[in-house]
């Protein structure tokens, strides 16, 4: 009795029916709130002492490192459910959160070489951290590319589940030997990665920014998401009706536009 | 009355695998041959394209030797399980009461006696040519030895999950890629650090747990995958 | 505390020196996250147009039938 709620979370309906709600608040939310940190980090946020200007790159670089790694978890996460309790929503889930993590991932490592040379002085530099991102798009990109090429839609399904699970037990420890590697071989230089401490007047926009992220990470999914559902679905009465009635509300838009 | 249905036990279906694959492989040598071709041509154009000093080469050998035998690796994953898929006998393995674990187990112990130890063996011949000092070799053997087998067992799962597509070469390589990341990462540094003088029991302690990881979770993992790649 | 750190408009855009690094980092974002929105919801949109193409064909057949066995 208690798992009904668990089930109807699996019905791709429910979820298109109650996005449908969420998302009127979701998506200018995400806008308006990115608009709002990313402004405050440029603008109001004050001057760092050795990087000058350069650094207010860190508000949409740092959150959007964070989202990429957490969206490789969630969509790991989404592959075990489906693959735990056969169910199809957290399938379609886990393929809409690979193009978006790739894309914060490929968004990440262009901001952080744009941030690199200014600062430091270089486009690319072999750190930990760049490698780690690196990697982290090549896991990314065997999902998108082991999704497509796929023949069937269940088999490709679980595939990428397993390949994404196995990826999440690989990320720590590829950050963790990728960490370890680049302390043997630390060059001469010693690189200014920032204060331990970070002031609260340049925290506060970073936290917002990296709120806006998530709100951004959950719109950008939940509309992927509903792509997939209407992809997988199309043969099913609801979506059919959902096409005729979408069908239906633009003709009378246009005759009423007409009269 | 009729006689009560006994299965062969585990260590017999093992060994008939062991043997079979053991079998067909001895029948087309040929292709036993190929990784080490590639490992010894790709070797000897590295002085080509770079300084041949010794001093560079000794800088990098250790690292380009270990490359190269993860390249040597990947290319010969393929086989593991294609000519089983093209055949059926995949499908037999899957149906069979033998535990597909096992199976795989058996399959991959057969790749890396036939890729990776060799490898491992013919690396000493390599870290000549390429003025790899004296403190390296022993490391560069053992390292490589325990490294190919992870390599073989990672592999099978990415040959697992490929074989039912038909140009799964590049596919294969990128999703193998970043699990090979960390291996390579400790031993090309095992033997690196061993040359510089320190110990390389470490570094061998580290690939040890590696292949015992590795034998636990690969061989699950891939008979898995095996079961969604046939189930297609 | 919350004062705009920028002299002028100019000084905004020249951001200290790096100003092409800073806005081109702000360009690549905006769009790629614009992408990220507008992607799913075109596709989205081309899908329901295509199911209803699929069923306006499906009934045109079935009306053509219906006439077909009507004639006989």
């Amino acid at each position: 009795m208690s798992w009904q709620w668990f089930h109807r979370l699996g019905s791709p309906r429910w979820f298109y029916e109650k996005t449908d709600r969420w998302l009127k608040w979701l998506a200018p939310l995400s806008i308006v709130l990115m608009l709002v940190g990313i402004s405050w980090g440029f603008g109001f946020a004050p001057i760092d002492s050795k990087q000058g200007d350069s650094y207010r790159i860190i508000f949409i670089h740092m959150p959007a490192a964070a989202l990429a790694l957490v969206g490789y978890y969630i969509m790991a996460i989404a592959g075990a459910v489906g693959l735990i309790w056969r169910m199809k929503l957290p399938f379609m889930v886990m393929k809409s959160a690979a193009p978006i993590g790739a894309a914060l991932t490929v968004l990440t490592l262009a901001t952080g070489s744009l941030w690199g040379h200014p600062t430091w002085g270089t486009f690319w530099e072999w750190d930990a951290r760049n490698i780690f991102m690196l990697v982290l798009l090549f896991l990314y990109a065997g999902i998108v590319v082991l999704a497509q090429v796929y023949p069937s839609r269940d088999a490709a399904d679980k595939a990428c589940a397993i390949l994404a699970l196995v990826g999440t037990i690989n990320v720590p420890i590829i950050y963790k030997s990728v960490d370890w590697w680049y302390s043997l071989h630390q060059p001469a230089s010693i690189k200014l990665t920032g204060s331990a401490s970070i002031h609260p007047s340049m925290l506060y926009p970073l936290l917002l920014c990296i709120l806006a992220y998530y709100c951004f990470y959950s719109t950008a999914l939940i509309l992927y998401t509903r792509r997939e559902i209407l992809l997988r679905e199309a043969r099913t009465s609801w979506v059919i009706q959902l096409a005729q009635t979408r069908l239906a509300r633009r003709k009378a838009n246009v005759t009423g536009e007409g009269l | 009355m009729p006689k009560p249905h006994t299965h062969p036990s585990l260590g017999v279906g093992f060994r008939a695998i062991i043997r079979r694959d053991l079998l067909s492989l001895w029948r087309n040598r040929s292709d036993i041959a190929n990784p080490l071709v590639f490992f010894l041509i790709s070797i000897t154009l590295l002085p080509l394209g770079v300084d041949p000093s010794h001093k560079l080469l000794a800088t990098i050998a250790p690292g380009m030797i270990w490359i190269m035998a993860l390249l040597a690796t990947l290319l010969s994953l393929d086989t593991l399980f294609r000519q089983d898929f093209d055949d059926g006998s995949l499908t037999q393995f899957i149906l069979s009461p033998q535990p597909l674990y096992l199976t795989v187990l058996a399959k991959v112990i057969v790749h890396w006696l036939t890729t990776g130890l060799p490898l491992a063996l013919i690396a000493p011949v390599l870290g000549v040519m390429l003025s790899l000092p004296v403190g390296g070799y022993w490391p560069l053997v053992l390292s490589l030895t325990i490294g190919t087998a992870i390599m073989s067992l990672i592999g099978a799962l990415g040959a697992a999950l490929t074989v039912c597509l038909r140009s799964s070469a590049l596919v294969l390589t990128l999703i193998i890629m970043p699990l090979y990341l960390p291996i390579l990462i400790i031993g090309a540094n095992t033997v690196s650090s061993a040359v510089a003088g320190f110990s390389a029991s470490q570094g061998l302690a580290l690939l040890g747990a590696a292949l015992a990881l590795a034998l636990l979770i690969m061989p699950v993992a891939a008979a898995g995958a095996l079961r969604i790649s046939s189930n297609h | 505390m919350i004062a705009f750190r920028f002299s002028s408009l100019t000084d905004f855009m020249h951001m200290g020196g790096h100003g092409i690094y800073v806005w081109s980092c702000a360009f690549i974002a905006l769009a790629i996250l614009t992408a990220l929105l507008v992607y799913p919801v075109l596709m989205a949109r081309s899908q329901l147009a295509h199911i209803q193409r699929l069923q306006a064909m499906q009934k045109m057949q079935q009306a053509r039938q219906q006439q077909a066995h009507s004639n006989d």
